[in-house]
């Protein structure tokens, strides 16, 4: 008996495939952080109160900033999110400022320790904010929180959205390149990282869906089809370098989940409506949209 | 697969203040004994709060270095004996390698756990990513031999439902064929203990820990942290009934909602939580009446509680008056990321007990929560459906409907 089979009989797992109706990437430095924390931007014709990100970690807010820029690619400004769900992969999300509140916590004891550092630098805080922002009241939760994050953040995500009961999910990547480390002044000492943040509305595939589909296959049960090309292993740092460049967005991407199976991510000729009708159809040419650094 | 093909619970291992095996759990649930006591293992003296639900040791299972095992960090030695005692429970502990074993774990803060660990022990792991090369899940997945996919999940206190959720999903779509789901928290640290005493969340009842958890109860102040976990094995029923397995219950009902309101406080519009409880209970097929009980998420925070008995009093209508509600956190403590895991496994001790665990320290039940209160002592009672809301920081509500088999 292999280790793929199933005892009762039953087929294997299938491929679950979603339509990507807004995809947004940022790429932010972190003297670029502190006014997209205090002008977080506009959803639904309102701009977001100042005091959503007050406490939020980095990631947190680069985060906001990818899925503002995913709805304006994908022409989602109107969307109303009230039924989708959320789900976001931070990595490694509160290291500085954990290094931080030890420093404070070694000089002032218990009393010095902030109350927000739990609540917004935990693994559910990036999803948590997402929902508040877009006024979601489907399911969200965080998943990965370190290596290999990405891969589960999509596996969950794309079977939430399978269950059939939501009309799409936000799937949000967040995470340093390089990781920062702060001296023991408490102070960012390493060189050119920055903040990488990817967001994806992951809605149910339909005829005349976007021109982005993004297929998970749990294990390696079949076969790649041609003209799929592989760019390694599945991580945040993969995604932003396919995605952040729409003229070298070949026809199709596939990567390896770390743990068997791939995710392929393909792009389809322009057709009819993606479900979300009278808004613009996502594609690669917006991906420049959020491609580009802020300044 | 769908929900007509039903999803069983056919293995457990937890580890709580009350016990490390499912028999001494489930007596000390029952026998409304609690858990809580002073902290032990770091200085409290400066803590607004200094009580907890502590695990003092986890065992090292069967197969495994004792000296070894007692080198790895807690958290991880907690996460490897759940899935260890899960899967030996359910029988699939020999036969692992022979089918897709997923795993769904709810972990909510292990870096910043591990993080403040190793720098209170005097190590430099947050100045060093090179040392977090892998995460907690990647690691139970390796050497538990696991050949499905793993994942971790996180809504803070409601991750253990959102787990049972997924892996019961996973097994619908047959991406496994048996998937451990549950949750583990080793929060009780010198950091995490000022933070939520900072946020003002815990009880200062600090001369009385036994008495401090006191969901409902007019005097409560506050919740009371606590450690552990409790993992799941969850497999078709086909393939249960196929090798003759123990069943401890059926995943029945899973519903997920969030407030869009606030990182930390809960809504004061109570429609988001009842909108999870009755996608759960839809989802199950089961009327608000047919429930016998329910395991209430009160912590029991002064504001938080009522809350929930609105939320309730939603929900069930006039038939709250018969359905017995009850906290088990007044035993456990609040095992934060840990407790909706913790919480199905006390649906399932009512169950297969036939009897609902107390609420204790409800001497004096708060006139804003009208329930149908369990104080004190557990009392018999056959429970075929069982309901357990779990909600989280983040917004998160979540709610999980388990059926006797």
């Amino acid at each position: 008996m292999n280790s793929f089979h199933s005892p009762d009989g039953s087929p294997r797992g299938a491929a679950v495939g979603s339509a990507v109706a807004g995809l947004g990437v940022v790429k932010a430095t972190p003297a670029m952080l502190p006014a997209l924390r205090q002008k977080p931007g506009r959803v639904g014709g309102e701009s977001l109160p100042t005091s959503l990100l007050k406490h939020a970690d980095d990631q947190t807010v680069a985060g906001i900033a990818a899925v503002l820029r995913a709805m304006d690619a994908g022409g989602l400004d109107a969307t109303s999110f009230r039924d989708w769900g959320v789900v976001a992969a931070s990595r490694f999300m509160g290291r500085t400022a954990l290094a931080g509140a030890l420093l404070k916590f070694k000089a002032e004891g218990a009393w010095g320790l902030s109350p927000h550092l739990i609540p917004h630098r935990s693994l559910h805080a990036l999803s948590g904010t997402v929902s508040q922002a877009l006024k979601v009241h489907g399911p969200n939760f965080g998943s990965g929180g370190g290596p290999g994050g990405a891969a589960d953040a999509l596996l969950t995500a794309t079977a939430l959205l399978d269950g059939g009961g939501l009309p799409g999910v936000w799937v949000v990547l967040t995470g340093w390149e390089p990781e920062p480390i702060t001296d023991e002044r408490g102070q960012v000492i390493t060189p050119d990282c920055v903040c990488d943040a990817v967001a994806l509305a992951l809605v149910p595939p339909a005829p005349g869906c976007p021109r982005l589909s993004l297929r998970v296959v749990p294990a390696a049960t079949e076969p790649r089809r041609n003209g799929h090309a592989g760019v390694g292993q599945l991580s945040l740092e993969a995604l932003v370098r396919a995605l952040a460049d729409p003229a070298g967005f070949p026809t199709a991407l596939v990567w390896h989940l770390p743990l068997g199976g791939r995710v392929e991510l393909e792009r389809k000729p322009a057709s009819g409506s993606n479900g979300t009708a009278g808004r613009r159809q996502p594609g690669p040419e917006h991906v420049a949209v959020g491609a580009e650094k802020l300044s | 697969m769908t929900h007509e093909t039903p999803v069983w619970i056919t293995g457990v291992g937890a580890v709580t203040p009350l016990g490390s095996d499912y028999a001494s759990i489930a007596d000390g649930l029952l026998a409304g004994r609690s858990g809580v006591r002073r902290v032990e293992g770091f200085d409290v003296s400066e803590h607004p709060s200094q009580i907890a639900g502590q695990i003092d040791r986890v065992p090292c299972p069967p197969g495994h270095d004792p000296a070894e095992f007692a080198r790895l960090h807690r958290l991880e030695q907690l996460v490897l004996w759940c899935c260890n005692a899960a899967l030996r429970d359910a029988g699939w502990w020999e036969r692992r390698a022979d089918v897709r074993v997923g795993l769904v774990l709810g972990i909510g803060a292990e870096w910043l756990v591990l993080w403040e660990d190793d720098a209170l022990r005097g190590g430099k792991r947050v100045y060093d990513p090179a040392q977090d090369a892998e995460s907690i899940v990647g690691i139970a997945r390796r050497k538990l031999g696991l050949s499905g996919p793993a994942v971790s999940v996180s809504a803070a206190c409601a991750s253990g439902n959102y787990a049972l959720a997924q892996a019961r999903r996973w097994l619908e779509m047959g991406w496994v064929d048996v998937c451990l789901a549950g949750a583990c928290d080793m929060a009780v640290t010198p950091m995490s203990l000022a933070g939520f005493g900072n946020l003002r969340a815990l009880s200062r009842r600090n001369r009385d820990p036994e008495a401090a958890s006191r969901p409902f109860d007019k005097g409560r102040d506050g919740f009371v942290m606590g450690e552990g976990g409790a993992l799941f094995v969850l497999e078709p029923a086909a393939t249960a009934r196929k090798r003759s397995a123990r069943a401890y219950g059926r995943v029945a009902g899973c519903g997920a909602s969030s407030d869009a309101h606030n990182m930390v406080i809960p809504s004061p519009d109570p429609g988001p939580a009842r909108a999870a409880m009755r996608q759960a209970l839809a989802d199950a097929g089961a009327a608000p009446e047919s429930v016998d009980y329910v395991n209430a998420h009160a912590t029991s925070t002064p504001v938080g509680d009522v809350a929930e008995a609105n939320v309730l009093k939603g929900v069930f209508g006039d038939a709250l008056s018969r359905v017995p509600v009850s906290s088990t956190k007044s035993m456990t403590g609040h095992l934060l990321t840990a407790a909706a895991a913790v919480e199905a496994l006390a649906c399932v001790v009512a169950m297969e007990r036939r009897a609902v665990p107390p609420t204790i320290n409800l001497d004096d039940p708060d006139p804003d929560c009208p329930l149908c209160h369990v104080p004190n002592e557990a009392r018999e009672h056959p429970v075929r459906v069982a309901v357990s809301n779990s909600f989280g920081f983040g917004g998160s509500n979540t709610c999980l409907v388990l059926e006797k088999v």
